[in-house]
């Protein structure tokens, strides 16, 4: 770990237990755990603001939390200043809870309203007893005053004060124990424009002023690229690309960076003429996240097997079918026919709707039997060997193999097979794909 | 400098507006001078005010502003939705409907211009019976405007046989209809009872959510609304909006709780369906991108009124109101990363005995002048371009600046 690293986090994994319900255990069934952070490496450097992004549920908190060890991970490690803090006893844990601080999204929630602001901002100090009483209130009038409140304010009530002001006061209590790092999770999300640019801004100078780390948690890509000098993007509990702001937000990389900077709306007279891929369909369960790349299922560039040519659209449109028989093939019950039923023209019928349903025209290659195959057996309920047909058919390394984040050079690493120079080899047994590859 | 006597709220029409309303020929709803107030505990609460504007036949008008501006409190005067305490004080709602326009044209002739109905001199139940019909409304939070304990399925089909009673027989429909089916998506209550769908109103539904792009949508119809994500259930209720086939579409702040991947799919629903059915839409957002995206025109509010509106063009390139300048250097953009300008100070309270007589915005305004203490009234600035500032006819000049007044009011620092 070198010298300007301040936390390093290595390989964080949290799962969360299911709460089996009643029923679920009479039954015997076991929901498989949530992963929402599923082996997460990244450094924060001394003075830098880091940020993490991605969309709702993919483990941004999370990661936020156990890092702070507000939540104990179930595998991994986070260091402070090469301390593993997993590992600290009660009084290092005390240190430790001075010198990182978090500031929560909603301002109207984190603060005790039976509390003035004087006292909210005081407690900190109150908890771990620093200073006399009258050097305690010199500081807080200190504070209120460098986050633009004044002293005449300090004995009123957080109702008083208006959104923006409420996040000036949490930001005035994280920083009143001088800390070094401060978690903030959403800071600006609940802000209107002109008061989240305020917000932005005195975040911004305070830590120039006090040296402070920042990581800062958030979905508006618009602020990150405001505030952070390096993003990590995560999908799904992992992270698929780490680098300078700049250059995630100019070159990305990674095929998810891509379609989510893409997807922002611009305020911009040309918005309306730029085409916008995006991303299909909504993100899978993290109770059930696919094989592999985690993001194959959605990806608009997921890599086909070596001995076909599909159009990319029509690849896609056959990796979303194989998700599908996979993980959820009683959703494609209604264009199954009945058991009893052989009319070969009916099963044609069917098997040509299914076809169309998912984007998949008749090919003049290889492929077609197989399709047709695979088709006829979904149409009759055979939804498992349609799942197995095609999948010893056409395997791509995306859904075999899971890629770690490789260095690319330039402060960079992105989890994509696309940016390898020479891609791992498919398994020979396809289903060996469970299987972890990322360490 | 305030004054708490309702009857002597001055009502500063905008230049130009007369008694009579003129209506362009593409004219679908015309709003004149709409006052909606609130009158609360702390006091009465101006939450839109004396506004005007207007919606073409296929277009998409964005409304944007920051939260308390007045945007949601518009789309439900028209609507007929505000709620005690609230009330519409002031105005006039005009809607192109041949068929009502003929039919009050006798018994109600004050309400009825031409081919337009003014809304609000309508029966009450008239003006209800048009929700779902000829106008509809989609909201930010979905899941709270469905029913959780039926289908959506039900839900949609509810809406789709609301319709099709009163299109076949609108008048009888209309008392025992209003706002039926309508009341649980507007309001998330509960209806006292399951109701009864037909067959062929169900296919309909499915049909629906076939078209807002919902995969198999036979199974999801018979969902409820818990097992679908949060980008879906904002597809199922455009579906349900679209049910009665309306000619305007609200929505309010339809992509706000979405993912931006989620976002930018409903966004081109939208306008793709909007495209296909010549329909107009309201976009409310505070989301500038989300306006420059899908919207032909746009009105910037502020504390209840529209400070400056016009093409995406006129208010994005040739902004006179320093308020409108404001928000578009609040916004940190993905393709540039330069120190942002924010506008200092709070949104207003909109509390009608701390608003005053002067410009809404001469608190926070870093132009404000001498002048600017008297409200200013709307100036055209050409064809596709209004503004209400005085800035519209002269420069800013420093000799005249009040910003030391306000300043010295104990405004927050930025
Ligand atoms: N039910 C209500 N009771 C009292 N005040 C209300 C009510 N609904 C809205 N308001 C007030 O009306 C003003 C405008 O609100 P709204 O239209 O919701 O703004 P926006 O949609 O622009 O955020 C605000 O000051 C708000 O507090
Ligand atoms: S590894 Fe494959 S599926 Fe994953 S992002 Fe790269 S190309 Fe797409
Ligand atoms: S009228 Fe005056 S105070 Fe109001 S926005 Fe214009 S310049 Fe500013
Ligand atoms: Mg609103």
């Amino acid at each position: 770990m070198s010298s300007d690293t301040l936390v390093s986090v290595e390989d964080l994994e949290k799962h969360f237990d299911p709460e089996d319900s009643f029923l679920d255990k009479l039954l015997n069934l076991e929901t498989p755990p949530v992963q929402a952070v599923d082996g997460v490496s990244f450094d924060i450097k001394r003075g830098e603001t880091f940020g993490l992004v991605g969309e709702s549920g993919c483990g941004k908190s999370t990661i936020g939390k156990t890092i702070l060890r507000l939540l104990e991970p179930t595998g991994g490690a986070t260091y402070f200043e090469d301390e593993n803090i997993y590992e600290m006893d009660k009084s290092e844990l005390n240190t430790l809870r001075q010198d990182i601080q978090i500031v929560f999204q909603d301002p109207f929630s984190s603060l005790n309203p039976r509390l003035t602001v004087g006292e909210i901002v005081r407690e900190p100090l109150d908890i771990h007893d620093i200073g006399t009483k009258a050097e305690r209130r010199e500081k807080v009038v200190a504070m209120l005053e460098r986050v633009g409140l004044s002293e005449d304010q300090i004995d009123r009530y957080p109702r008083e004060f208006s959104g923006g002001q409420r996040q000036r006061i949490c930001i005035a209590r994280a920083l009143v124990l001088e800390p070094e790092f401060i978690l903030l999770d959403e800071p600006v999300s609940a802000l209107d424009v002109s008061v989240q640019a305020q917000v932005l801004n005195l975040l911004d100078d305070l830590q120039k002023e006090f040296g402070l780390t920042y990581l800062f948690i958030a979905h508006d890509l618009g602020v990150v690229r405001y505030i952070c000098d390096r993003v990590a993007v995560m999908y799904l509990g992992r992270l698929v690309e780490i680098g300078p702001t700049d250059m995630i937000f100019d070159d990305p990389q990674h095929p998810y960076t891509r379609a989510l900077l893409e997807s922002i709306p611009r305020a911009d007279l040309q918005e309306q003429h730029r085409t916008i891929e995006g991303v299909s369909g909504d993100v899978p369960s993290p109770r059930n996240p696919p094989n592999g790349c985690r993001f194959h299922t959605r990806c608009r560039d997921v890599i086909q097997p070596p001995d076909f040519e599909f159009e990319q659209e029509t690849w896609q449109n056959l990796v979303t079918l194989q998700h599908r028989l996979e993980t959820n093939p009683r959703s494609l019950s209604e264009y199954t026919i009945d058991e009893d039923t052989s009319d070969k023209e009916t099963i044609a019928r069917h098997a040509s709707r299914i076809r169309e349903v998912f984007g998949l025209p008749t090919l003049n290659s290889d492929a077609e039997s197989v399709i047709n195959k695979a088709a006829h057996l979904a149409v009759q309920g055979n939804f498992s060997e349609a799942h197995q047909t095609l999948n010893n058919a056409f395997t791509t390394i995306c859904r075999t193999r899971d890629p770690s984040g490789i260095d690319i050079g330039e402060d960079r690493e992105v989890a994509c097979f696309l940016c390898y120079d020479e891609p791992p080899s498919i398994p020979k047994t396809p289903d060996a794909s469970t299987e972890n590859d990322n360490d | 400098m305030t004054h708490n006597d309702a009857s002597t709220t001055s009502v500063q029409r905008s230049a130009g507006t007369d008694n009579e309303p003129d209506f362009g020929p593409n004219t679908l709803l015309k709003v004149r001078n709409l006052s909606t107030r609130f009158f609360t505990d702390e006091g009465q609460v101006n939450a839109v005010e004396s506004l005007d504007f207007e919606v073409k036949e296929g277009e998409v008008f964005g409304i944007v502003g920051e939260s308390g501006s007045g945007k949601s409190v518009t789309g439900l005067s028209i609507l007929d939705l505000i709620e005690s305490p609230g009330r519409i004080t002031d105005g006039e709602i005009w809607f192109r409907n041949r068929s009502l326009a003929d039919e009050f044209n006798e018994q109600q002739s004050q309400a009825v211009r031409d081919e337009f109905v003014n809304l609000l001199e309508l029966p009450e139940s008239v003006h209800r019976s048009l929700r779902g019909n000829s106008f509809s409304m989609i909201f930010q939070d979905p899941m709270s405007s469905f029913d959780p304990t039926s289908t959506v399925g039900e839900q949609i089909a509810e809406a789709v046989e609301v319709q099709q009673r009163t299109s076949s027989n609108p008048r009888s429909a209309r008392s025992r209809t209003q706002g039926y089916g309508f009341k649980s998506m507007v309001l998330g209550s509960i209806l006292p009872s399951k109701s009864f769908v037909t067959e062929p109103s169900m296919e309909r539904a499915i049909e629906l959510l076939e078209l807002v792009g919902i995969p198999d949508p036979k199974k999801r119809a018979q969902e409820y609304p818990h097992q679908f994500s949060g980008g879906m259930l904002q597809r199922a209720m455009i579906a349900q909006a679209l049910a009665g086939e309306p000619d305007l579409l609200i929505a309010d702040e339809p992509t706000t709780a979405l993912d931006v991947t989620i976002q930018a799919q409903i966004l081109s629903l939208l306008s793709d369906i909007q495209e296909e059915r010549g329909m107009s839409v309201i976009l409310i957002t505070h989301n500038l991108g989300v306006v420059a995206r899908v919207a032909d025109r746009l009105g910037v509010m502020y504390a209840g009124e529209i400070a400056e509106r016009g093409t995406l063009k006129e208010i994005f390139e040739n902004h006179t109101h320093p308020y409108t300048a404001g928000l578009l250097g609040s916004i940190p953009e993905i393709d540039e990363a330069e120190r942002l300008r924010p506008i200092p100070g709070n949104v207003p309270s909109l509390l009608d005995h701390e608003m005053g007589d002067r410009c809404y915005f001469a608190d926070r305004c870093p132009k404000a002048m001498e002048e600017c203490m008297e409200k200013p009234p709307e100036y055209e600035i050409n064809d596709d371009h209004r503004v209400r500032c005085y800035l519209a006819n002269r420069e800013f000049d420093e000799d005249r600046s009040i910003r030391d007044h306000f300043d010295g009011e104990g405004g927050e620092p930025s």
